[in-house]
């Protein structure tokens, strides 16, 4: 028997440095595949996927951003109005890693004061080369207050894990809905118009 | 007028709703209304390419005109957007705006295409309000009564109530000539709650009470199901007009998926369906105007284990007048009442529906433990008496869904009397077409449309044998085969007359018609009715097995004895595991095909680069645009959050926005071009050619394009003082050099020109030139070589000279310029136009108007200038004079060279360009005019 639903519509958006994998962490969430080309993305992409939480229909529309150095500056202008951020570093670049309190910041100056955070310490399955501990990565996000995952795309480690965490934190903020009041769907297209409205006002 | 929303939903349906069909790229549906009015009433006609043709009848009034009015103006609005290039509109299931993270001031670039979807969607909000605004002050009138309700399941069947609501908005459907549409059904959801929400159903005092079903916690009354019986043709209209409007809003895009989904489900619903059997006990009496007076026991619990489910059919309920006229019957509470103590007792039940019509009442009982596997209840009666209309005949009908199976009970009494066959058949053939059911968020479906449709009731056929005691004798004799050779109904099934599809078991029970009442014999009355099976049961579907057939003589009460079919019924019964991995794979696949239909492009080159820019010197680069998504895209450069502009001043994409078919390519040029209002910050170093543009897609990505490159300075743009500072040509000049050059204001000037040639170094002479270098050069040149040039200052230069000239201004010292009279000229106006501030500051801008007529307080003003700015007005102003001597020659006069100079020397500051008047304009040139008349000085 149909239960009835209330689709939902969650903004989410991956940060990090260059070569984190962030592209690959969402194309393993929304495909379930992993490419092994780097390809450095110039500009913004985004991918929806729908999941079922708490017997809602949530659907989630991903955020993928440049993460080159050059385009921070204009990344950063679509922190605003994105529910949760997954900031992503690679526990095998120490660079990758020490930029997380800048990320950090660059959020706190730019994403909606409410946004639900999330680190993620990708590429985990390549042990040999590991430069960051993971007890790093769990320092950093108990001191934010945050959570905190390691992940691996190629090996498909914790990214379902990750997402479903966020989405189901970001849900556990949006206030209950009347069961009645259909009107709360939003729509499944994800238009801006739609959510901007209803989420970010 | 409340039908309005039907039709205003099917309309909007047609066009927004399909667009989401699977995996196919959708036609925009057209939908066409025809009006056609007579005197009494308006003909509707709905055609939709996979809507259902509908047709709707609406009384001529007022408010049915102003129904009209809007839907055909709704309507003239759809047909617009339908003639919109099909290519300006996304075929795929993708939302209507740019979605996400706020693109940087994406919202001030609005696409001038936006989805037909939003549009109608807009369109339709706004005759959904105007409509409720013209319901909302009705719905005082209704009458609660009017409002059916529902029994037992309140969460579950509450929407019942919406649903009747929906239902009187719409007006008598007369059958669709096509059946309705296959899925994707179109979303008709109530996504508001209704305005004023309806009160719970009153229970007048002076009206029977509800009647409870046993165990059933709360059963509304059965009031409204009463008060629709009579005169079906005239209720329903009343009904139609008072009741309150349900605000429907079909085009939800979250609706759409639902539906989809549904539909889906639907479609793969064998791979989640395990075939169980469940027992329906199918029971029809006519009971002959009489009320209970023994247990119905013998009838209702006959067999021994209890049944899943119960429907049971009565007619000849109440032949009262009063139930006739006024809808009313005291005889309905009496026997549900005795039904209900006669269900079986080794289970609960619970009442799933009633549903009466002057005397014919269909009640459904089901399994306690099978209600939450119930839902979409609806019921429907349909009056074929006296002019076709009268409830006295017709029928009566309950349908839901039990879990995947959907199931329809009709209760019908026909037309009476021996050579009346053909009536019944047509009352049959009524019933089919008339009886339509109206559920939320799904088109009308009629009986046919169900998986399991059993028909039970007082079809009325007899023998066609006319002795009674033949027939009698053959009875006794139990010769039931020989004698069902003369069933009209066996007769009229296999002539394909009426119940053509239906199937009915063997009967082995003697006929049911017509008995003197409280006793088996046979009428004795004068009329001597000849006996008939007049009551009988028969279905249509798969997987029902008929267990029993017959009839049960224990029961006198009436001149009819009571017949009953115990079903064995396969039901479609989800598995709920198999049905939610079903339903994922739907959901991925969906979000797959959103994720494919976005748009897309791919770009030839994303990194640019131009070296060595240079003031007034184009650069382009070529560079190509392929939509290599599947749906048609519209692209633009949006500009990055804190700017106003997509790009740096100097720069331009062409085109800066457009649009794509799949596959189609667009040549795209970016140009660098340094203008005289572009060219201080870069000579000064405080703005580089680096920029990145960002390339938008409606709906979908953004591109970033990198642009970067190199620019040499030039003198041009660059201010007095600081040329006058500079003793090299201005490219031999370190860049953060000329940073510092540039910092200086002019009043501090004089102070720091020391500490700058001392840390310079490259002069030992630490005095600023008193004019920048390049104007002398330049007039120099023009003293020395063009006073007689014919038409100097009127003749434009040459492009390419120009551009030479600059580049030896910038580069080195000349004693000569390259190129003729008229580009040399020409340069020096472009130097004078491109100078951050004007000869004449901007400071003393409006002084310098306001003294234009007395040269006194001119030469007082030109005194105050900085110094290197007096010096090259000075300096100009005697070249001029100079030129003006060779007038006869070169054809300049005062007031031309004036007008061109005033407009060079003394410019409005830039706050006040636009306030600039003509007056201001002379002023400026008499102030010129005044310098050019008057006699040399220096």
């Amino acid at each position: 028997m149909a239960k009835k639903t209330y689709d939902l519509l969650f903004k989410l958006l991956l940060i990090g440095d260059s070569g984190v994998g962030k592209t690959c962490v969402l194309f393993r969430f929304s495909d379930d595949a992993f490419n092994t080309t780097f390809i450095s993305t110039i500009g913004i992409d985004f991918k929806i996927k729908t999941v079922e939480l708490q017997g809602k229909k949530i659907k989630l529309q991903i955020w993928d951003t440049a993460g080159q150095e050059r385009f921070h500056t204009i990344t950063t202008s679509y922190y605003r109005g994105a529910m949760g951020i997954m900031l992503v570093y690679d526990i095998t670049n120490a660079k990758s890693f020490e930029n997380i309190s800048k990320w950090l910041r660059n959020i706190d100056e730019h994403a909606n004061e409410d946004v639900e955070r999330m680190l993620l310490g990708n590429k985990c399955d390549m042990e040999d080369k590991r430069v960051v501990l993971k007890t790093k990565g769990e320092q950093i996000a108990r001191e934010h207050g945050i959570r905190f995952f390691e992940t691996s795309a190629k090996a498909n480690i914790n990214i379902e894990k990750a997402f479903l965490t966020l989405a189901e934190d970001i849900l556990k903020k949006t206030p209950v809905k009347e069961p009645n009041s259909e009107n709360v769907d939003i729509s499944s297209g994800g238009g801006v118009t739609s959510w901007k409205s209803k989420c970010c006002s | 007028m409340l039908n309005s929303f039907t039709v205003a939903s099917l309309c909007f349906v047609s066009d927004t709703l399909y667009f989401l069909c699977v995996s196919e790229i959708c036609r925009c549906l057209t939908c066409v209304c025809v009006f056609s009015g007579s005197k009494a009433c308006v003909r509707i006609q709905i055609k939709g390419e996979k809507a259902p043709e509908l047709l709707l009848e609406l009384q001529d009034d007022d408010r049915t005109r102003l129904f009209l009015t809007q839907v055909k103006s709704a309507q003239r609005q759809v047909a617009s957007k339908l003639t919109k290039p099909k290519a300006m509109e996304p075929l795929a299931p993708t939302p209507q705006r740019g979605p996400g993270p706020i693109p940087p001031q994406r919202a001030a670039k609005t696409p001038s295409a936006v989805g037909v979807g939003e549009n109608s969607a807009n369109t339709f909000s706004a005759l959904e309000s105007s409509l409720n605004d013209s319901t909302s002050t009705n719905h005082n009138t209704t009458d609660p009564a009017h409002m059916l309700a529902d029994f037992g399941f309140e969460e579950k069947f509450n929407n019942t109530q919406r649903v009747e609501e929906k239902k009187n908005k719409q007006n008598r459907m007369v059958a669709s000539r096509e059946p309705p549409p296959i899925p994707p059904l179109p979303p008709r959801k109530a996504s508001v709650p209704p305005s004023n929400p309806l009160p719970p159903t009153p229970i007048p005092k002076d009206k029977p009470t509800a009647v409870q079903a046993r165990g059933n916690s709360a059963v509304p009354s059965t009031k409204s199901d009463s008060f629709r019986s009579g005169y079906d043709g005239v209720d329903k209209p009343a009904s139609l007009c008072e009741s309150p409007t349900t605000k429907t809003m079909p085009s939800s895009p979250s609706g759409q998926r639902e539906f989809l989904i549904k539909h889906c489900l639907g479609k793969k619903e064998k791979e989640y369906v395990d075939i169980k059997h469940f027992s329906f006990f199918v029971g029809t009496w006519n009971v002959n105007g009489q009320s209970p007076d023994s247990s119905l026991h013998p009838w209702l619990c006959c067999d021994p284990d209890p049944p899943d489910v119960y429907a049971i059919g009565f007619q000849e309920l109440d032949l009262s007048t009063e139930a006739f006229f006024y809808l009313d019957s005291s005889k309905e509470h009496l026997w549900i009442d005795a039904v209900e103590r006669t269900l079986h007792p080794k289970t609960t039940y619970r009442r799933i529906r009633t549903i009466r019509l002057v005397g014919m009442m269909l009640v459904v009982y089901a399994k306690k433990l099978h209600r939450k596997h119930i839902r979409d209840v609806a019921a429907e009666h349909v009056g074929t008496g006296i002019m076709g209309k009268m409830g006295n005949k017709g029928g009566v009908a309950v349908r839901f869904v039990f879990h995947n199976t959907s199931f329809c009970f009709v209760n019908s009494h026909l037309a009476a009397h021996v050579e009346d066959y053909e009536r019944r058949n047509q009352d049959y053939r009524d019933i089919c077409a008339r009886m339509t059911f109206h559920l939320l968020e799904q088109p009308p479906l009629n009986i046919v449309k169900h998986d399991v449709v059993i028909w039970l009731g007082d079809l009325n056929y007899r023998l066609s044998m006319s002795d009674a005691s033949e027939v009698k004798q053959l009875i006794k004799e139990n010769a039931l085969k020989k004698l069902q050779e003369y069933d009209q109904l066996t007769h009229q099934r296999k002539h394909k007359r009426a119940f053509t599809d239906f199937i009915e078991g063997d009967i082995t029970f003697v006929p049911t018609y017509k008995y003197d009442p409280k006793t088996d014999r046979w009428d004795s009355s004068g009329k001597c009715r000849v006996p008939a099976w007049c009551d009988r049961i028969l279905w249509r579907g798969s997987s029902i097995e008929q267990l029993k057939y017959r009839s049960h003589m224990e029961l006198k009460t009436s001149d009819h004895k009571p017949v009953s079919s115990l079903f064995k019924i396969g039901v479609k019964v989800a598995d709920e595991q198999r049905r939610k991995k079903v339903f994922e794979e739907i959901v991925r696949a969906m979000d797959r095909m959103e994720n494919d239909f976005l748009p897309s492009v791919s770009l030839s080159n994303i990194n640019f680069t131009f070296p060595d820019v240079k003031f007034r010197q184009l650069q382009k680069e070529r560079f190509l645009i392929k939509n290599d998504g599947q749906v048609p895209c519209h692209f633009a450069f949006i500009p990055k959050l804190s700017d106003s502009q997509y790009c740096k001043p100097w720069l331009r994409a062409e085109p800066s926005d457009g649009f794509l078919e799949p596959n189609e390519t667009l040549e795209m040029y970016l140009e660098v071009y340094v203008s005289k209002d572009s060219v201080t910050l870069l000579n000064c170093g405080e703005d580089t050619i680096c920029d990145i543009l960002v390339l938008h897609l409606d709906r979908g990505k953004d591109y970033f394009i990198t642009i970067s490159g190199n620019y040499l300075p030039s003198c041009f743009g660059t201010s007095l003082e600081t040329l006058c500072r500079m003793k090299k040509p201005i490219r031999e000049i370190p860049i953060e050099k000329l940073c510092d050059l540039g910092e200086d204001t002019f009043m501090e000037k004089e102070k720091s020109k020391v500490t700058f040639l001392m840390a310079d170094g490259a002069s030992s002479d630490d005095i600023p030139l008193k004019i920048p270098k390049e104007v002398w050069v330049l007039v120099n040149h023009l003293y020395k070589n063009s006073c007689d040039q014919e038409d100097l200052f009127q003749t434009p230069g040459l492009q390419e000279e120009l551009q030479s000239i600059i580049d030896c201004l910038d580069t080195s010292i000349p004693d000569s310029l390259p190129g003729c009279n008229h580009s040399v000229a020409e340069a020096l106006l472009i130097f004078l136009e491109a100078l951050p501030e004007p000869v004449l500051c901007y400071e003393l801008y409006q002084r310098c108007l306001d003294c234009s007529h007395d040269s006194r307080l001119c030469k007082q003003l030109i005194s105050q200038l900085p110094r290197a700015h007096r010096n090259v007005f000075r300096y100009l102003m005697a070249f001029l004079r100079e030129l003006l001597k060779h007038s006869t020659n070169n054809n300049l006069t005062a007031s031309l060279v004036a007008t061109l100079f005033a407009s060079l020397l003394i410019r409005p500051p830039p706050n006040l360009m636009s306030r600039q008047t003509s007056h201001d304009r002379q002023k400026a040139i008499d102030f010129i005019l005044g310098f050019l008349m008057a006699r040399d000085e220096e």
